[in-house]
């Protein structure tokens, strides 16, 4: 059996006396899907930043593909929650801006014309040349994806990406990232505090506790997509496990952030 | 209030502006009638004047070495701030010394000390106009630059450092452009005051320049040229600020503070 | 104070740092002062000591303080006089429309744009040098600062609240003084703020060239007898005033406006 792509050993963070992860330890493998999911201000996002090297642990090992974050880190394209377009370019220069921080400028044109066919596949072919105000809230991030595409990264760590979109856009572009992944099979780590989002996604759900944070339970989610969140009955027996696991959390058990979870 | 009401009202609010500027130049001739020419010479005066200094190549070169100063002043005020501001960025430590010290230190050292003391430091020369202009244009330069520092998106600084490990890159592509319309806010409140204030460099520490022909001119007592002068400094700074600086304002966006 | 353990303890010690640093700072500037005070003629660089005298001569002369007291004189009417005119054809603008673009678009940018040296060399030429120069010289500089911060102040006023007031008050008289001038009070005190910072530059300026008395002429003279020592002492004692009066004065009055606003 292969080693795993990414391997987190007892990994620990603190802040002042704060200890944010007590020895998280979990396994990534090359091409997988996996969702972190947690209680909201569980560490959730200080593991994507670890694993990117933008964090340093206290202690403990990260692993990626043998190497450390900060060796391995070219492997990584980050989208966040907020879409961090900059206000000085247009939708297809923004895109372009990745490359452009990891690489240096290189051919303009090539650049751009990559960036028109990302822009493409993220269905904002037309709006190239926008500029971010121009762009409602799930076009932005659509850019902000095509942007972390651009740089050809061997993974995608999205941050809670669609948190702040509303709730049709949000169920749109959890469609549209399963079609991207099945098309390019990047290894994707995807955080979030949904359950739905997460049994929706996901090869592998691993499932976080409360501060301070350890692996609560890993989960491998076996119906073949598209899932059917209404109907399927391994979905809802799913969905009911990990209310049980999470039921502590006030945000994913609140029926109105999360109209779906009301049977 | 209806459109038309307030078209008709922008209309009248401009006719009443253009009367009322015609009104205070007839009050001007009017005054100047009674009054001997060495102290107000009528707008008639001036404007010959004017006329015949726009086309006299002495004057002309006068002109252009004072827009010469005035521009390398700034583009040293600009460097030397943007470095002072940017360095609490990259050495949190130096916050203090440079916002609580150097700024007000530099914001509040009068005028007309930096131009005594050049004057006796460096006696009459370049150096000297180009030290007290920038000396005098720096505080302007580093609060507003500052400011753009200060209100930096951690956000968009965390995704350049996703995306690249080499700090030249982010600064280039995140941090600068960031602070571009900053850099235009400083420009513009800068550019005004070089003309205004600045200028004062050259009654001391030159032998040339408008600031030393407004001086001769009040020397020999001749108002008319004194006040021709300043009608062209405010037609130049009003020339700089509309054609140049509102330019750049509307295509990289202006940050006022 | 619980004791910080890992980073948290640079974190707590992170004032102190800065405090360090500032110390540095200032000793290494003190250091270069002396040794180049060593190296250089009384009259190119005089020594942190020398200075230190002069500045102590402000206290103990009668005549230099006397002198004192007349720039600080000459900024306090001109910035009176500016505000006060400023806040009448900002009033104008404000309450005749008519003369909004007279008064906003060709004085205010008119001022703005004069030179303050050419100020200063006219109306030596029209009042002599006196003090009337020195006063007229600063206020009509100061005249577009004051006007842009109090029409900034009435383009911001809050159109319901005086509504309010309205209903109540028949008179304006009362309206103003119970309602408006409250509400305008932060756009003058900012105004007044920036005026009597720049005030202070300009003013030492107008006094060189056409004073006969104040700091400024004091520093004229200074030059002439080539006299660093008392053009450095007085540059500080202008820089210690100005920013003891901005910081214990204005800023504290804004900082004590501001929270009584929030709590309303």
């Amino acid at each position: 059996m292969p080693e795993p792509y990414i391997v987190f050993e007892n990994v620990v963070v603190s802040h002042d006396e704060n200890v944010i992860l007590g020895g998280l330890s979990f396994s990534v493998d090359a091409g997988e899907f996996v969702c972190i999911l947690g209680p909201s201000g569980c560490g959730k996002s200080t593991t994507l930043r670890l694993m990117s090297g933008l964090l340093q642990p206290q202690s403990g090992t990260i692993l990626i593909d043998g190497r450390s974050p900060d060796a391995a880190y070219a492997d990584f394209a980050f989208v966040f929650q907020s879409p961090r377009l900059v206000a000085w370019r247009n939708a297809i220069r923004n895109v372009t801006l990745s490359t452009e921080l990891r690489n240096g400028s290189g051919d303009r044109s090539m650049n751009e014309k990559k960036a028109l066919e990302l822009l493409t596949l993220v269905g904002l072919a037309q709006d190239g040349h926008k500029r971010a105000n121009e762009l409602s809230g799930g076009e932005r991030q659509r850019v902000a994806i095509a942007r972390a595409l651009h740089v050809n990264p061997r993974t995608l760590l999205m941050d809670e990406p669609f948190s702040a979109l509303d709730v049709r856009t949000r169920e749109a572009m959890r469609r549209e990232i399963v079609s991207l992944w099945e098309q390019q099979r990047k290894t994707v780590v995807f955080v979030t505090h949904d359950i739905d989002e997460a049994i929706f996604l996901a090869d592998r759900i691993i499932v976080l506790s409360h501060k301070p944070t350890v692996v609560e339970e890993t989960i491998r989610v076996g119906p073949s997509r598209p899932r059917d969140m209404d109907h399927d009955a391994e979905v809802q027996a799913l969905r009911k496990r990990l209310y049980q696991i999470m039921r502590d959390d006030p945000e994913a058990a609140n029926p109105k952030a999360n109209p779906k979870a009301n049977p | 209030m209806s459109s038309a009401a307030t078209l008709r009202l922008a209309f009248t609010e401009n006719r009443i502006a253009n009367f009322g500027l015609i009104a205070i130049i007839a009050a001007w001739w009017l005054w100047s009638q009674n009054l001997p020419e060495f102290v107000l010479p009528g707008p008639v005066t001036v404007g010959r004047r004017m006329a015949e200094l726009a086309v006299d190549p002495t004057f002309l070169r006068h002109l252009a070495l004072s827009l010469a100063r005035i521009a390398v002043a700034l583009t040293v005020a600009m460097l030397l701030g943007a470095a002072l501001a940017l360095l609490p960025f990259y050495r949190p430590g130096s916050r203090y010394v440079v916002e609580r010290v150097n700024l007000p230190f530099f914001n509040s050292f009068p005028s007309i000390g930096w131009v005594l003391l050049a004057t006796i430091w460096f006696g009459v020369s370049e150096t000297t106009v180009i030290f007290i202009q920038v000396a005098i244009l720096l505080p302007f330069c580093l609060i507003n630059v500052a400011e753009g520092v200060r209100v930096l998106d951690a956000e968009a600084l965390e995704l350049g450092h996703s995306f690249t490990r080499r700090r030249t890159r982010v600064f280039f592509r995140i941090v600068m452009p960031s602070l571009v319309p900053f850099f235009v806010g400083a420009l513009r409140i800068s550019y005004g005051v070089a003309w205004k204030i600045a200028l004062l460099a050259e009654l001391f520490g030159a032998r040339d320049g408008v600031g030393y022909v407004m001086l001769q001119a009040q020397i020999a007592a001749d108002s008319t040229t004194v006040l021709a002068t300043c009608f062209f400094i405010v037609l130049l700074f009003v020339l700089g600020d509309r054609l140049v600086i509102q330019a750049l304002a509307t295509r990289f966006g202006e940050a006022r503070t | 104070m619980k004791r910080a353990v890992g980073r948290g303890a640079l974190a707590s010690q992170l004032p102190n740092r800065a405090l360090f640093w500032q110390c540095v700072f200032l000793l290494g500037f003190g250091l270069c002062w002396i040794l180049a005070a060593k190296n250089m003629p009384v009259y190119i660089i005089p020594g942190p000591r020398a200075v230190a005298l002069d500045i102590l001569q402000f206290v103990t002369t009668p005549a230099l303080r006397s002198s004192a007291l007349a720039s600080l004189f000459h900024v306090c009417i001109a910035v009176f006089l500016a505000f006060v005119l400023g806040g009448v054809l900002a009033s104008i603008a404000e309450r005749f429309p008519i003369f909004r673009a007279l008064i906003h678009h060709r004085i205010s940018p008119f001022f703005n744009a004069f030179s303050g040296i050419g100020w200063a060399l006219l109306a030596v030429l029209w009042f002599g040098v006196s003090q009337l120069t020195v006063v007229f010289t600063v206020a009509v500089v100061l005249l577009p600062f004051s006007l842009i911060n109090i029409r900034e102040g009435l383009a911001s006023l809050d159109r319901e609240t005086l509504e309010m007031a309205r209903s109540f008050s028949q008179r304006p008289l009362r309206t103003a003084r119970l309602v408006l001038v409250p509400l305008l009070l932060p756009f003058l005190i900012a105004a007044l703020r920036i005026s009597f910072g720049v005030g202070w530059k300009v003013a030492l300026t107008a006094e060189l060239l056409a004073g006969d008395r104040g700091l400024g002429y004091v520093m004229n003279i200074a030059m002439q007898e080539q006299d660093t020592t008392r053009v450095i002492a007085i540059s500080l004692i202008i820089v210690v005033f100005v920013r003891v009066v901005d910081k214990y004065g204005f800023e504290r009055i804004q900082r004590k406006l501001s929270t009584a606003f929030r709590s309303a």
